[in-house]
Order: C-alpha cells, then sequence, then structure tokens
C-alpha cells in the first residue's frame, strides 16, 4: 500500500504530460476543424483569433468543398498513383533485399553503397533533371493525356532504397540453417523467397506498404511539376489550386483539406500497429 | 531562394534564346528591342478549319483567381460551344506571374509550350526577345474577318505591347493599381469618405488623421512592396527607371536611372511613412497579409490591383441590398448572414503630383509558335472571340479586368445596374484612372524584367522592413540590375 502512492503519482504525471503532449499535437487538428466549419467571410475580419468556429457555422462546407473543388477526380487520380507506386516500391523492394541479404554477386558492397547513396539525395536534386528526361520522351507536355500523366507521377518512384533496406534488414532476421534447409528441400531462390523470406518477413513488409502509401500519397513537389494538366492532378495539387481560387471562402480550403485526409486518416487507425512495428524494425535486436 | 531562381532563369533564357537566334528571328545589331518585320513569323490564319477534328488549344495562366477566373473558363466554355472546330482549355500553372514564367521557361527548354500564354505585362521583351511568340499583328494583317481588327484598343493599352512597331500580344487583361479604404474610419477620424486621398502626399496626411483619431493601429497604410507602385508613380510624372528612354527608343536599356528626383521622391516616401508609424510594410512575398490587415481593420488604406475589385465586392457584399447594387448578372459570393463592420471605398491611385497616370498593369496573352499551324491559327480564333465586344463586356463586368475596348465602356455604361452598381462604380473609378494613362510613355521594357522587379522589391524591404536608408538601397537595386541589363544583353545580342 505504501508504494501504491508514489507509482499513482507518477502515473498521473506522466498522463498529464501525455495530455498536454497530445493536446499540442492534435490543435492544429482542431484548428483545421474549426476553420472547416467557421464562416469564411467572418474568419476574414476577426480582428481577435478564437480557437472555437467562427459563427454562422458552415456545416454544408464540407459537400461543397467536395463539389466546388472537383476532389472526386484528384482522389481518383491519387490513389491509382499511390497504388502503382506501392505495388511497384514493394516489388522491386522485396527483390533487391533478397539479392542483399542472401545472393554473392561481384561489386555487392559498392552496389549497396551506391544504393544507400540515393537515399542521401533529396527530391530537390534530381527534380530538374528528371523533369527533362520526362519532357523529352514525352510525359511532361501541355497536351499531357491521362496515360502520361500517370506515367510521370509514377516513373521515378517505382524503386526505392529505402524499402530495399528496410526490407533486407528483416531477411537478415532469418537464420542461415533456415536457408541452408530450404536449399537441401530443393528450393530455388524464389521458392526461398515466396515459399518462407517473405511470410516470415510479413510484418516488415506490410509496414513499408504502409510507409510507402503515405509518401506516395503525400507527395507534392514532383507532382507539382510533372503534371502539367489540371484535370490529373493530384488531391494535393488540387486542393492548393481550390485554396488558391477561393481567398474569400478560406474555410471550404480547410474542409478540403480535411477530405484529403481522411483516406490517411483511416489507414493510420487501422494499420497503427503495423506501422509502428516498421518504423522500430530493428531498434531492438 | 532568390538567386538559384534567377540563375535557373538565365540560363534556361539563355538556352533558349541561343536556339532562338540560331533560328535567325533576331536581330543582331546589338541595338534594336524587337524583330525586324522580315524576320517575324507568318500567321496561319484559319489553318485549323482544314484539320480533321477539333483543335485542341491549351492556354496556361498563372494569376486569374476567383471570379475573374470563373469569368475566364466561362467563356472559353461558350468559345467551344460556339463551334466544333477548336477546343479551348484553360490551365492553371502557377500561383503568381513569377510561378507561370519558370513553368514557361521550363517548357521552353522542351519546346513544349502551350498555344496561349497570359503572361505579365513586365514579359513584353522577354517574349520579344524567346522567340516564342507569335506577333498578333502578324495575324490582323492577314486575317480578313473583321473580328480581327479593333479599331477602339485604347492607345495606351497598344502603346504598351508594341515594339518597334509590331503588337505582340492578341488579348489583354488589364488592371491598375488603386486605393481601397474604409471609409467608416475616414469618417470617424474626421476625414471625407466621398474624397479619397489623390497624391502621396495626401495619401500621408489621411494616415496621419488616421493614426491621430487611433485608427489604423499597424499603419494606417498597408502596402505589399510590390515595385509596380513605384513604377507607376514614376512612369506617371513622366520619368524612367531604366535609360533609353525606357528602353523604348529602339536602343535596348543599358542602365537604371535611380538618381531622377521621382524615383527618390517615391522612396523617400515609404522610408518616412515607415519611420513615422503611418506604413504596414508587407513582403512582396506574402499573397494575402496585406488584405488581412485591412480586414481586420489593422490598416485602413490599401494599394492594389484592381483586378481584385469583384472579389472585394463579392466578400463586402453582405452589408448591401445585392439586387440593388450588384445586379442581377453578377455571381458573388455572398456571406450568409455575415455582415462586415465598415463600408469600404475605391479611389483612383494616388500619384506623385496627380491621381492615376502610370502605366498598363495586368497581363496580356501571347499565341506561341512552337504548336502547329493549325494550333496558332485556332488560337487566333480564340482570342478574336474573346476580343469581341460582348465578351469584354463579360470579361470586365464578371472579372473585373478593365475594358481595354471603347466601346465595351460605352455598353457597361449604357447599363444602368451596372453602371450603378458597386462594381459598376468602382470599376469606373479605376477606368477613369487608367484613361489618364499617357499612350506615348507607356512605361518601361526591360528584357531581364524579373531581375528587376525582384531588386526593386528587395530595396522596398530594406527601406521598410530593415531601415536602410534609400541612396543605399537603390545604390544596391541598381548596381544589380544594370549588371543584369548588362548579362542579358551581352548573352543575347
Amino acid at each position: 500500500m505504501a508504494t501504491d502512492a508514489p507509482r499513482r503519482g507518477a502515473a498521473i504525471g506522466w498522463y498529464v504530460l501525455l495530455s498536454a503532449l497530445s493536446l499540442i499535437v492534435l490543435f492544429p487538428v482542431w484548428m483545421t476543424i474549426a476553420r472547416a466549419l467557421s464562416d469564411g467571410s467572418a474568419t476574414l475580419f476577426a480582428r481577435t483569433p478564437s480557437v472555437l468556429p467562427y459563427s454562422p457555422i458552415q456545416w454544408d462546407a464540407f459537400s461543397r468543398a467536395f463539389t466546388e473543388g472537383g476532389l472526386g477526380r484528384p482522389l481518383l487520380v491519387s490513389g491509382l498513383v499511390t497504388l502503382i507506386i506501392v505495388a511497384a516500391q514493394t516489388a522491386t523492394a522485396v527483390g533487391a533485399a533478397y539479392a542483399f541479404a542472401f545472393l554473392e554477386f561481384p561489386f555487392k558492397r559498392i552496389v549497396m553503397v551506391l544504393c544507400a547513396a540515393t537515399l542521401l539525395l533529396p527530391i530537390e536534386v534530381t527534380l530538374i533533371a528528371n523533369i527533362q528526361t520526362l519532357q523529352e520522351v514525352g510525359l511532361v507536355s501541355p497536351s499531357q493525356g491521362f496515360g502520361e500523366a500517370i506515367g510521370a507521377l509514377t516513373l521515378p518512384f517505382l524503386a526505392q532504397a529505402f524499402g530495399i533496406f528496410l526490407i533486407r534488414q528483416g531477411f537478415l532476421g532469418i537464420p542461415k540453417d533456415l536457408r541452408d534447409a530450404a536449399q537441401l528441400d530443393g528450393y530455388s531462390d524464389l521458392g526461398f523467397l515466396r515459399r518462407v523470406a517473405v511470410p516470415v518477413t510479413r510484418p516488415v513488409i506490410g509496414s513499408f506498404v504502409l510507409i510507402a502509401f503515405l509518401s506516395a500519397y503525400n507527395q507534392y513537389v514532383w507532382p507539382r511539376f510533372s503534371v502539367k494538366t489540371n484535370r490529373w492532378d493530384t488531391v494535393q495539387l488540387a486542393l492548393r489550386r481550390f485554396g488558391l481560387d477561393n481567398p474569400d471562402q478560406l474555410n471550404l480550403g480547410f474542409a478540403a483539406a480535411i477530405i484529403a485526409a481522411l483516406p490517411v486518416l483511416v489507414l493510420l487507425l487501422v494499420f497503427q500497429k503495423q506501422l509502428i512495428r516498421g518504423l522500430t524494425a530493428g531498434a531492438v535486436k | 531562394m532568390a538567386r538559384p531562381t534567377k540563375i535557373l532563369s538565365a540560363a534556361l533564357l539563355a538556352t533558349a534564346l541561343l536556339a532562338a537566334s540560331c533560328g535567325g528571328g533576331d536581330d543582331t545589331d546589338g541595338t534594336a528591342s524587337g524583330n525586324g518585320d522580315s524576320n517575324l513569323p507568318t500567321c496561319p490564319v484559319d489553318a485549323f478549319k482544314k484539320a480533321s477534328g477539333r483543335t485542341e488549344v491549351v492556354m496556361w495562366e498563372g494569376s486569374y483567381v476567383g471570379r475573374n477566373n470563373a469569368a475566364l473558363h466561362a467563356i472559353a466554355d461558350a468559345y467551344n460551344l460556339s463551334q466544333n472546330k477548336v477546343t479551348v482549355r484553360v490551365e492553371k500553372q502557377g500561383a503568381t506571374y513569377d510561378e507561370l514564367r519558370r513553368n514557361y521557361e521550363q517548357a521552353m527548354n522542351g519546346k513544349n509550350l502551350p498555344a496561349i500564354v497570359a503572361g505579365e505585362d513586365t514579359w513584353t521583351q522577354f517574349m520579344v526577345d524567346s522567340g516564342t511568340a507569335l506577333p498578333a499583328s502578324q495575324c490582323i494583317k492577314v486575317d480578313k474577318d473583321p473580328r480581327a481588327k479593333m479599331a477602339d484598343l485604347l492607345p495606351s493599352v497598344a502603346a504598351a505591347y508594341t515594339v518597334d512597331g509590331v503588337q505582340w500580344p492578341g488579348s489583354f487583361a488589364v488592371s491598375t493599381p488603386v486605393l481601397y479604404y474604409n471609409r467608416t474610419a475616414f469618417a470617424n477620424a474626421g476625414l471625407d469618405p466621398d474624397k479619397p486621398p489623390a497624391t502621396l502626399a495626401e495619401v500621408k496626411a489621411a494616415a496621419e488623421k488616421l493614426k491621430a483619431a487611433k485608427l489604423g493601429t499597424s499603419g494606417p497604410l498597408v502596402m505589399k512592396m510590390d515595385p509596380w507602385f513605384i513604377e507607376h508613380a514614376v512612369t506617371g510624372v513622366g520619368e524612367t527607371v531604366v535609360n533609353n528612354d525606357n528602353g523604348r527608343d529602339g536602343k535596348r536599356a543599358t542602365a537604371t536611372t535611380f538618381d531622377n528626383p521621382a524615383v527618390k521622391e517615391t522612396f523617400a516616401f515609404l522610408a518616412d511613412m515607415k519611420k513615422a508609424g503611418l506604413l504596414n510594410a508587407v513582403s512582396n512575398s506574402k499573397l494575402i497579409d496585406h488584405y488581412l490587415a485591412v480586414a481586420t481593420q489593422g490598416s485602413d488604406m490599401l494599394f492594389e490591383t484592381s483586378a481584385a475589385i469583384t472579389l472585394i465586392a463579392g466578400v463586402v457584399a453582405g452589408n448591401l441590398d445585392l439586387k440593388k447594387e450588384l445586379g442581377d448578372t453578377v455571381d458573388v459570393n455572398i456571406p450568409a448572414g455575415f455582415k462586415v463592420p465598415f463600408e469600404v471605398g475605391v479611389g483612383v491611385y494616388p500619384g506623385l503630383k496627380a491621381p492615376g497616370k502610370g502605366q498598363i498593369g495586368g497581363s496580356a496573352w501571347y499565341i506561341t509558335t512552337t504548336g502547329s499551324d493549325a494550333v496558332q491559327s485556332a488560337a487566333w480564333d480564340f482570342l478574336k472571340y474573346f476580343n469581341q465586344v460582348d465578351n469584354q463586356v463579360k470579361w470586365t463586368r464578371e472579372g473585373s479586368y478593365l475594358p481595354v475596348r471603347d466601346k465595351a465602356q460605352q455598353e457597361l455604361e449604357a447599363d444602368p445596374s451596372w453602371a450603378g452598381s458597386l462594381i459598376g462604380r468602382w470599376i469606373t473609378t479605376a477606368y477613369n484612372g487608367m484613361k489618364t494613362l499617357n499612350a506615348d510613355f507607356p512605361g518601361p521594357l526591360i528584357g531581364p524584367y524579373d531581375v528587376f522587379r525582384e531588386d526593386v522589391a528587395q530595396a522596398m524591404e530594406s527601406v521598410t522592413l530593415q531601415g536602410t536608408d534609400p541612396a543605399a538601397a537603390l545604390k544596391t537595386a541598381g548596381s544589380s540590375i544594370t549588371a543584369a541589363l548588362k548579362k542579358y544583353n551581352d548573352t543575347n545580342f
């Protein structure tokens, strides 16, 4: 009994601290919701900022943002682009990770270092060169069609070093004996990959799929340069265009931002365990 | 941020200009600012009529928002429905002219240009030199369609976009700076709300009165540090900002003329206003902060473009009897139940000596030369359609760009529901300001105008936001611009 009080005190302290930190994290989210529900003009003319929505409350902000912002098509474009990128990155990362983890080939270390080096290059470094290449092959132009836009949005992201290294770490955790046993049983590399390596590292691959989804869906800089036709805007581009076009109806921009965030939010809520597992993979041995 | 942009722009422009000069499109005597007539591309009028199916015309813009954007799309849609040979598709390629310019230069490099680009008023010399524009006068000259000629085009508009006798853009979105002011604050400070300040000195006097009445506490005048306002004031008194008669006497500008009294006086106005706590200076990179300053009554006077008239009128319309004030034909956003706590007025832009004057602002629409004959001719056909009086009226009425045709203004004024409306009164005020422009002195023609604007904006910000002495700030900007002019001229001509 005597030790319970300090323990309870510490627990309360932790909860207070965590609650305060949660408030800091959730404050911008709340403000986005509050501004989405606010009257656009009242927001413009407010002399003192308020954390509450400015009346009259605009309950129809979300439906107006969806229809007036034409968010349906951008959401579909973003969805398709994300799907292609995630599928391609997963396939290429699994293959490359297997090679780095289990196979021996000339210059393996150098290739690995080169692969790792691409992690250090931010998108801004390769942006102009990549855009010019895609212009030359006709994927980026003012008369960009649907296929060309999807190609331009996905092509540079079909393989990514981060996934290769994350999944390689997972593969390295597989005991060597297991591979030897599989080889004795006559498993080829592809058979071992398909029947043993991938099933055993499924949590890591699952985490990578989530991370790849988030980064592909939230892309802004690349689509900004590679999409030359408003028809094929991703949802992030549509948000910017919509916000710029309605400076007098600020609430609609916020409402559109919430709509755009919904797919990510649902994914995070449903798969948060996998995401955390993926982010901490390799942290504890 | 600024420096890499400049270097990139210069590199892209140099490449494009080199390519253009290899094609024999430019003068090579190092002096002329335009093209010899024989070197100009020919206009393939009506070529689209022989093409099978619809010809697609892509138009890039980066500056139309809200109602002027909606008006442009509505006109393009109406054009598409009016015939079956051309489809115009308007594309937003940036939030600012700078962003549009970067996209355009990038596309120039790959020769992937849109059929029409709505470039800023500063682009004229750049478009001439780029070798990517089909001059409108080439089309006007050979097109037998009576719609091609606009005899009533305002002389100041034609003069601004004409280089060595060649009119380059085919259509226009003309705006001029105006003074937006809080009429309620004016009345509360003992100022006459029906008599807005007409000169910069009167602006200062009004600001002093507002400050004394404890109004406009962030600085009674809010102003984005946009060189456009400086240029208007300087051009308004017949002074230049670059040599060779603002680059328009047949020779290119080679240096700034910042030592003239008008430039000094305008910068002194900024410095004095800031020092006295009368100016709320907003960085040129901000998009809406200056509007917000007026909305929240931190400031009561704002210099801004007349193109914002329908947008602002829509926001303040909650105070008004809409049927009476706006008429039935203007679709504005009506705030649901919210009342704007003050009245807004619009005055002609105050000059150094008199209101108005200045130079043509806004954007101009260029046909590009990289498309097929069908595309170029289809683009010209759309511009002819856009230039018709009824579309010009719609462009002004809903988009708040000023009429460039006398007939369009006459038609608007003949409609009492518009002329008496809030938008009508404000547009007419701006139009009256624009009518004071001197067609014989249409403002500067500068190749690297983007660098000029960037450097002058830096000088304005350095004076108002960092307290730099105006003479020192002007000297720094002057040297940088003169170097940019030299580099531009040396590299390309």
